[in-house]
C-alpha cells in the first residue's frame, strides 16, 4: 500500500480509513464461496470417497470399480447410455436446428405459437414423456391398437431403447431449439450480402456462412442434449423395460438393493462424461462471447414461397406431434379404463386407492417449488451481484464464479445421492478428531429438498442473473460509493428494479424445474413429505399408470399456470419500465 | 509546482500504480490550488483515468501519497473522501427520475422532506434543469443527462469535483455550450475540479492548468498557453495542435540549426540542447510569400497542394535541403493571406520561418 509520508499532513483517524463496505462485500463473497463449497464440493467429495469404501465402511481402494467393470450387466449400461444419448442428440439437434431456423430465418406465420408449443415439454416431468408414450405405443396404445381397433395397429416395440430415445428427444428438443435460436439470431446480415454479391449458391452460403456462424451454439446444443439425455432418469424408468442405463442403475442399486457403494460407483461413472461435456461447452461459450461483441447488422429474413412453405409444413408437423402427445396424455388421464371404457371423468384425479400421497404430495411439491423459487432466486441473484459488481478481489470472485457454474455438470441423481451421504453423515473423523456434522438436522426435511433444487438449477439461474447484471452501467456502484450511499441501498433501489425481468425469469425457472424434477428428490424425500414427481414414479411402479398420468397433468397445469403468471407479471414490469423510457 | 504550501489544496505526490506487470502510473506528482480547474490530457491508455481514480480512491495507488486539504487521504475509501464524480457514461440510475437521481446521496443526511426538496430544486436550478426534474434519464437529451449527473455529483458539496471525459458522448454543438457552462459553474462555486479528457480543445478552453500524460507519466504541467507556446517535448507539441519537425545539427556559436545545406536561425536559448536536435515550427507560424522576399529564414519551397479548410488554407510544401532531397512542410495561412499571395499548387513560393517561433527539442534516441 501507500508509503505514507506522515511528516506533513494530518494523519487520519482509523475510522476514516476503514472501508466498511469493502470488508462487508469481501465477507459476503467469502460466504458465497463457502456456501457453494459446503453444498457442492463437500458432498461430491463425500460421494467420491464413498465409492472407495465397501458397505461396511472399510477402505477398499478401487475394488468397487474393479467389481463394477467386471460385472457384465453393469458394464453394459455404459454402452447403452452412450448409444441412447448420442442417438437422441443427433435427432434432437437436427430437428431443433430446422425448427430454430424456421423461427429465425424465414417469414412463416404463427412463430409465437410454434415457439410456445415447442417449449411445452419443458413444463412436464420427463416421467410424463414415458407415460404418454405408453398410451400411444404401449401394448394397449392408441397407435399399437390402431385407434381402439379403428385401423390396423402397429407395434414399434416401445419398451427399451426405442422408448427411451423418443422420450429423450421430446425432452431435449426444446433445449436444442432455444440454444440454436439464440445462435441463429446472432448473425451479421452483411456476411450474407457479401456471399450473395459474390454469386455463391444457397448451399455454399449455408456451408460457409450459416454453419460457421452458429458453430458454438451448435456445440453447446449438442453437449446440453447429450448431458440431459445421458443423465435423465424419469423417462427411462417408465419405458426402459429391461434396457439398463446408468441413471436407472443408480436408482436400482440404491433403492432396489440398498447398495449405496455401488450407487456411488455408478454415479462417478455417470459423472465423467458429463464433466467432460461441461468443460467443452464452457470453452465454446467463452469463444462465443467474442462473437456477440462484434458490431453487426441484424439479418431480416426475406419471404420466399418455397422455403417458407417447407418450413411452415415442418413446424406445423412438429407442433402437431407435440400437441397430440400432450393431448393423448390429457385424454388418457380422463378416461375411465383405458382402452375399454372411454367415458371421460375425473376418476384418476382423486388418487384413491393408489400410493404416492395424492394431493398432499402435489401441494408439497407446490410448496417446495415456491420455496425454491423464492430462496433460490434471492440467493442466486445476490451472489451473482456480488461476484459481478464488486471491485478488486479478482481471485475470490473468479473462484466463486467457477463454483457457481459447476452444478451445471452435476446430474440430479448425483446431487441426490451425494446429499444422502453428506447430510446423513453423523460427522467426520480426521486423524482422530471427530467433527460433528453441522448440517445433519437438514436430513429428511423440506430444507434438504429445497437445497437440492437450488443447487441443481443454480448455474442456469446464475448465468441469467449475470447476463442481466452485465447490462447495467458498471459505474452505478462507484457513483453510490462516492455519494456515501451503502451498496445494499443501491442494490434494492436500482439494481433489483432494473433487473426485475431477469429476476422473474429466474423465479419461474426455479419453480417449473422444481415441480417437474424427480432425479435429485427421489433419494431425499421422506415418507412424511411425499412429492408429486416421486408419486408419479411410485404409482407407475405400482402399475397405476392412469393416476400417474393424472398427477403429471397436474404438474404440467401448475407449471403452465406459473408460466402464464410470469408472462402477466413481465408485461406489467415492462409497462413500468416503459415509463422510464417514454419520451 | 510553484504554489506555496498554504495555497496547496490537493497534492498528488509520486503516485505509482501497477496492474500486474503493466505500470499504469509512474511517479506522478502534481498539486492544485483551491478553486483551480485542472485538465488531464493524453491519448487513450496514458493513465489519465487511472490517476483520476486514484485521486477518487477507486483504485488505490501502490506507492505515493494523495493529500486533500492537507490531510493524507491515501488509504481512505471513496465514500469518505468527499469527492463528486461525473463519469463518461453519466451512470444515471435509469429507474429514478432526475430529481431522485440528484437526491440520491442527500437522502441519508436530509431526513426532512421539505428541506430535501428545496436542496434538490436548488441543485436543478444550478444546472438549469428546473423543468425537467420529474423526467427519467432516458427522456432527457444527452446534454440534460450530463447536467443531472453534474448536479448529483455536486449535491453533497464535495471538496473536489472529478470529471471523467464528461463531454465525449455529446454532439459537437452541445459540447461547446456545456464547456462554458461547466467552467462558469465551477468558478461560481469555487469548486476545485479535475477533468480527464482526450480532447485538446476541451482542455485548452476550460482548464486553468493542463497536465499532459503519456505512457503513465506526467510529461508537462502548465497553463494552456504555456503548453501550446512552449511544449516540453515533440510528443506534447504534436499532441496539442500540429507541428512540423526536422531533425538535424545545432551550431551553438552561430545559433543556427543545420540540415544539409539548410540553415535556420534560432532566436531562443539553445544551451540545453546537444549537437543533435529537432527543430519544429507550428503551421500557423509559417508565412508564405510569392514575391521576391529575402533575408534570414526565408526559403525557396515547392508548393504541392493548397487545401481549403474554411477559415484557413493548409499549404503543403517541400523544402529542398541539397542533393535533390526535400523536407515536407505544412503551413496554415489565413484566407486573406492566401488571396493576397495567390499561392496555388505545383508552383514555387517562399516560406518564412520566424526565428522566434522555431522550437527546439532534444533529439530522441
Amino acid at each position: 500500500m501507500a508509503q505514507a509520508n506522515q511528516a506533513a499532513g494530518a494523519a487520519l483517524p482509523a475510522a476514516d480509513t476503514f472501508d466498511r463496505e469493502l470488508w462487508l462485500k469481501r465477507a459476503l463473497i467469502l460466504l458465497v464461496s463457502a456456501w457453494l463449497v459446503a453444498v457442492v464440493i463437500l458432498p461430491l467429495i463425500q460421494l467420491l470417497s464413498k465409492s472407495l469404501f465397501d458397505n461396511h465402511g472399510v477402505f477398499v481402494g478401487l475394488a468397487n470399480y474393479v467389481e463394477y467393470f467386471t460385472t457384465p450387466e453393469l458394464r453394459r449400461s455404459i454402452g447403452n447410455s452412450v448409444f441412447v444419448s448420442v442417438t437422441t442428440t443427433v435427432i434432437s439437434v437436427t430437428l431443433g436446428f430446422l425448427f430454430a431456423y424456421a423461427l429465425t430465418r424465414t417469414c412463416i406465420p404463427l412463430k409465437g405459437a410454434f415457439r410456445g408449443l415447442a417449449m411445452m415439454p419443458l413444463f412436464a416431468p420427463t416421467l410424463l414423456n414415458g407415460i404418454a408414450l405408453i398410451y400411444l405405443f404401449g401394448r394397449k396404445g392408441l397407435i399399437t391398437r390402431g385407434f381402439f381397433g379403428a385401423i390396423p395397429g402397429f407395434d414399434i416395440g416401445l419398451y427399451g431403447s426405442t422408448g427411451i430415445i423418443i422420450s429423450e428427444v421430446i425432452f431435449t428438443f426444446p433445449q436444442a431449439m432455444l440454444i440454436l435460436s439464440v445462435a441463429l439470431r446472432m448473425t451479421d446480415a452483411r456476411l450474407y450480402e457479401a456471399s450473395q454479391s459474390m454469386g455463391a449458391s444457397r448451399l455454399r452460403t449455408f456451408l460457409t456462412v450459416t454453419l460457421p456462424g452458429v458453430k458454438y451454439g451448435l456445440i453447446s446444443a449438442i453437449f446440453v442434449c447429450f448431458i440431459l439425455a445421458f443423465t435423465d432418469f424419469g423417462a427411462p424408468k417408465v419405458v426402459g423395460g429391461q434396457y439398463n442405463i446408468l441413471a436407472t442403475d443408480i436408482y436400482k442399486q440404491v433403492i432396489g438393493q440398498q447398495n449405496f457403494t455401488m450407487g456411488a460407483v455408478v454415479s462417478v461413472v455417470l459423472l465423467i462424461p458429463t464433466v467432460l461435456a461441461f468443460v467443452v461447452d464452457r470453452i465454446a461459450q467463452r469463444r462465443q462471447v467474442a462473437l456477440i461483441q462484434a458490431k453487426s447488422v441484424p439479418l431480416t429474413p426475406k419471404p420466399d414461397k418455397q422455403v417458407d412453405g417447407f418450413y411452415l409444413a415442418y413446424c406445423s408437423f412438429i407442433s402437431l406431434l407435440i400437441l397430440a402427445f400432450f393431448a393423448t396424455a390429457a385424454y388418457a388421464s380422463l378416461v375411465k379404463v383405458w382402452p375399454y371404457k372411454l367415458e371421460l371423468g375425473l376418476w384418476h384425479y382423486q388418487f384413491r386407492g393408489t400410493g404416492g400421497g395424492g394431493y398432499g404430495a402435489f401441494f408439497n411439491s407446490v410448496r417446495m417449488a415456491c420455496y425454491s423459487a423464492v430462496v433460490g432466486t434471492a440467493v442466486t441473484f445476490f451472489s451473482a451481484y456480488l461476484i459481478e459488481k464488486s471491485r478488486g478481489m479478482r481471485a475470490l470472485r473468479q473462484t466463486s464464479y467457477f463454483l457457481s457454474i459447476l452444478p451445471l455438470a452435476l446430474p440430479g441423481l448425483v446431487i441426490g445421492l451425494a446429499y444422502i451421504f453428506f447430510f446423513n453423515a453423523p460427522g467426520w473423523t480426521f486423524g482422530g478428531i471427530t467433527i460433528p456434522n453441522p448440517f445433519n438436522w437438514l436430513y429428511a426435511t423440506m430444507g434438504i429438498l429445497v437445497l437440492s433444487n437450488i443447487v441443481h438449477f443454480y448455474s442456469v439461474s446464475f448465468l441469467t442473473a449475470t447476463t442481466a447484471l452485465k447490462q447495467l452501467d458498471k459505474e452505478f456502484e462507484t457513483v453510490s460509493e462516492s455519494l456515501g450511499v451503502p451498496f445494499h441501498i443501491t442494490f434494492f433501489r436500482v439494481t433489483v428494479p432494473v433487473c426485475l425481468p431477469a429476476i422473474l425469469e429466474i423465479a419461474m425457472y426455479y419453480f417449473v424445474n422444481s415441480m417437474a424434477t424427480v432425479s435429485a428428490v427421489i433419494f431425499l424425500y421422506s415418507a412424511d413429505i411425499p412429492l408429486a414427481s416421486v408419486a408419479i414414479a411410485n404409482m407407475d411402479d405400482a402399475g397405476d399408470i392412469a393416476p400417474a398420468c393424472a398427477m403429471s397433468m397436474l404438474v404440467v397445469l401448475a407449471n403452465v399456470a406459473v408460466r402464464l403468471l410470469y408472462g402477466l407479471l413481465t408485461r406489467k414490469v415492462n409497462r413500468r419500465t416503459q415509463a422510464w423510457t417514454r419520451r | 509546482m510553484t504554489s506555496t504550501e498554504s495555497e496547496t489544496y490537493l497534492s498528488v505526490e509520486r503516485v505509482t500504480k501497477r496492474f500486474g506487470a503493466f505500470t499504469a502510473l509512474s511517479d506522478v506528482s502534481f498539486t492544485a490550488r483551491r478553486g483551480e480547474f485542472l485538465s488531464i490530457l493524453g491519448p487513450s491508455g496514458c493513465g489519465k483515468t487511472t490517476i483520476l481514480r486514484a485521486v477518487a480512491g477507486l483504485e488505490p495507488q501502490d506507492e505515493g501519497v494523495v493529500r486533500l486539504k492537507g490531510r493524507d487521504v491515501s488509504t481512505m475509501p471513496v465514500s469518505k473522501r468527499h469527492v463528486g464524480i461525473v463519469f463518461q457514461s453519466y451512470a444515471l440510475f435509469p429507474n429514478l427520475s432526475a430529481r431522485d437521481n440528484v437526491a440520491y446521496g442527500l437522502r441519508k443526511d436530509l431526513k426532512d422532506r421539505r428541506a430535501l426538496a428545496e436542496r434538490v430544486d436548488k441543485l436543478l436550478a444550478l444546472v438549469g434543469l428546473e423543468a425537467a426534474g420529474n423526467k427519467y434519464p432516458s427522456q432527457l437529451s444527452g446534454g440534460q443527462q450530463q447536467r443531472v449527473a453534474l448536479a448529483r455529483a455536486l449535491a453533497l458539496s464535495p471538496d473536489l469535483l472529478l470529471l471523467d471525459e464528461p463531454l465525449s458522448a455529446l454532439d459537437a454543438q452541445v459540447r461547446v455550450m456545456l464547456r462554458a457552462e461547466i467552467r462558469a459553474l465551477t468558478q461560481r462555486l469555487g469548486m476545485t475540479t479535475i477533468m480527464v479528457t482526450h480532447d485538446q480543445e476541451e482542455a485548452m478552453t476550460m482548464a486553468d492548468r493542463i497536465l499532459i500524460m503519456n505512457q503513465g507519466r506526467l510529461v508537462q504541467n502548465g497553463s494552456p498557453s504555456d503548453i501550446y507556446e512552449a511544449p516540453a517535448s515533440p510528443f506534447v507539441a504534436s499532441f496539442i495542435g500540429s507541428m512540423n519537425f526536422v531533425s538535424g545539427d545545432m551550431h551553438w556559436d552561430s545559433r543556427t540549426f543545420h540540415r544539409g545545406n539548410l540553415s535556420v536561425k534560432i532566436d531562443r536559448d539553445v544551451s540545453p540542447f546537444g549537437k543533435e536536435a529537432v527543430a519544429a515550427i507550428r503551421p500557423e507560424d509559417i508565412r508564405v510569400s510569392t514575391n521576391g522576399e529575402a533575408g534570414p529564414n526565408v526559403f525557396e519551397v515547392e508548393v504541392d497542394n493548397v487545401e481549403y479548410r474554411g477559415p484557413v488554407y493548409r499549404v503543403t510544401m517541400r523544402l529542398p535541403f541539397g542533393g535533390g532531397q526535400t523536407l515536407p512542410l505544412v503551413a496554415d495561412i489565413t484566407a486573406d493571406q492566401a488571396r493576397r499571395t495567390g499561392v496555388s499548387g505545383r508552383t514555387r513560393a517562399k516560406a518564412i520561418l520566424p526565428a522566434d517561433r522555431v522550437h527546439l527539442f532534444r533529439a530522441e534516441a
